[in-house]
């Protein structure tokens, strides 16, 4: 029986592959440096980029873009301001003004915060970043002039904030639908 | 990772276990072409039990595609008879090719690879004392027709 192990263990022991079939199973399966690096690394860098750029994206969508926004219609606001146009409806009555004023492409309203402290003079057109606005002259309790600056809300985000340009103090508010600019003298 | 001497010997190993199985150089190239890559590529342990395993496995889908194939088919991927080109041992070779594959597998790995009967059952997902028999069984067919 010794003699049969030896004799089949020696057959299939003659059996070998050739030199050249081991270097193309070898080369086959040799991965290339790029791929080797795609495997192991660079994915993984990849996928920090990705993540880094999305909160980088999502940092400046949510707050430094609404500041860059605010601050170019709070400019675009003190420099209408700073030119003193005189109004060209003049009306203490909102409805004469949304009936006169009547191109906006949003509804003409004032929030209670002006309507409540402020005595309605006249309004005109005028426009903010590109879009058609309503600017209110209003008037407070001594007699000192406010200016009010509507125009359609066209982001996600929201405007709630006080910026001085100009010389001009800007204070912006949203009530969802349209953008509310109230422009003033800074002292 | 193993060095080129390491890679050569078990490549070899593979190889000698795929001809075992297919009876069939180029079969058997095929086999362990195949297998190692996929080692590689999974990155498995480069060891002789990873690719042993997966070569048996990878013959088993193929027998098992084969089976699938249409009457046609198969005739037409019928294998060639293996005719090795080392003629010292035809009579053995021609004995070896009449042997159940499974005959042939446990005979090469309890002689060649020197698995233990426990091992070739693991391996092959057979009880031990199946093992013993048949390995019995086929060495003293082989010794019996050797000797004639």
């Amino acid at each position: 029986m010794a003699r049969l192990e030896e004799r089949v263990k020696n057959y299939y022991q003659t059996h070998s592959l050739t030199l050249a079939q081991i270097q193309v199973i070898q080369k086959a399966a040799k991965p290339r440096p790029y791929l080797r690096l795609w495997n192991n690394n660079l994915l993984k860098y990849a996928a920090v980029i990705l993540v880094s750029l999305n909160i980088f994206y999502g940092l400046y969508t949510f707050i430094y873009e609404p500041n860059t926004l605010a601050e170019k219609f709070a400019h675009e606001i003190a420099l209408n301001y700073k030119k003193g146009e005189p109004v060209v409806i003049e009306s203490g009555n909102i409805q004469t003004l949304r009936a006169g004023l009547d191109k906006l492409n949003f509804e003409l309203t004032l929030p209670p915060s002006i309507t409540d402290n402020f005595k309605l003079i006249g309004g005109k057109y005028c426009s903010v970043d590109n879009r058609i606005a309503a600017q209110i002259k209003l008037e407070d309790e001594n007699g000192s002039e406010i200016t009010c600056y509507v125009f359609k809300k066209e982001e996600a985000i929201n405007f709630k904030e006080s910026i001085v340009k100009e010389q001009v103090k800007v204070k912006l508010w949203d009530d969802g639908q349209r953008i509310f600019g109230l422009a003033v003298a800074k002292k | 990772m193993a060095d080129s001497k390491g890679i050569e010997n078990l490549l070899n190993r593979g190889y000698r276990y795929a001809l075992a199985l297919t009876h069939n150089k180029d079969d058997a190239y095929d086999l362990v072409y195949s297998c190692y890559l996929s080692l590689r590529e999974k990155n498995k342990p480069l060891v002789i039990t990873y690719l042993l395993k997966t070569i048996k496995n990878k013959f088993i889908d193929q027998k098992r595609q084969l089976a699938t194939q249409s009457k046609w088919q198969q005739e037409v991927n019928q294998p060639e008879p293996y005719k090795s080109k080392i003629t010292v041992e035809p009579l053995l070779e021609r004995l070896l090719n009449e042997l159940p594959t499974r005959n042939r597998e446990i005979m090469f790995l309890s002689i060649v690879e020197e698995y233990t009967s426990q091992e070739i059952a693991e391996l092959m997902d057979m009880p031990k004392g199946t093992i013993l028999s048949i390995l019995s069984r086929t060495k003293k067919k082989l010794q019996l027709r050797l000797q004639e």
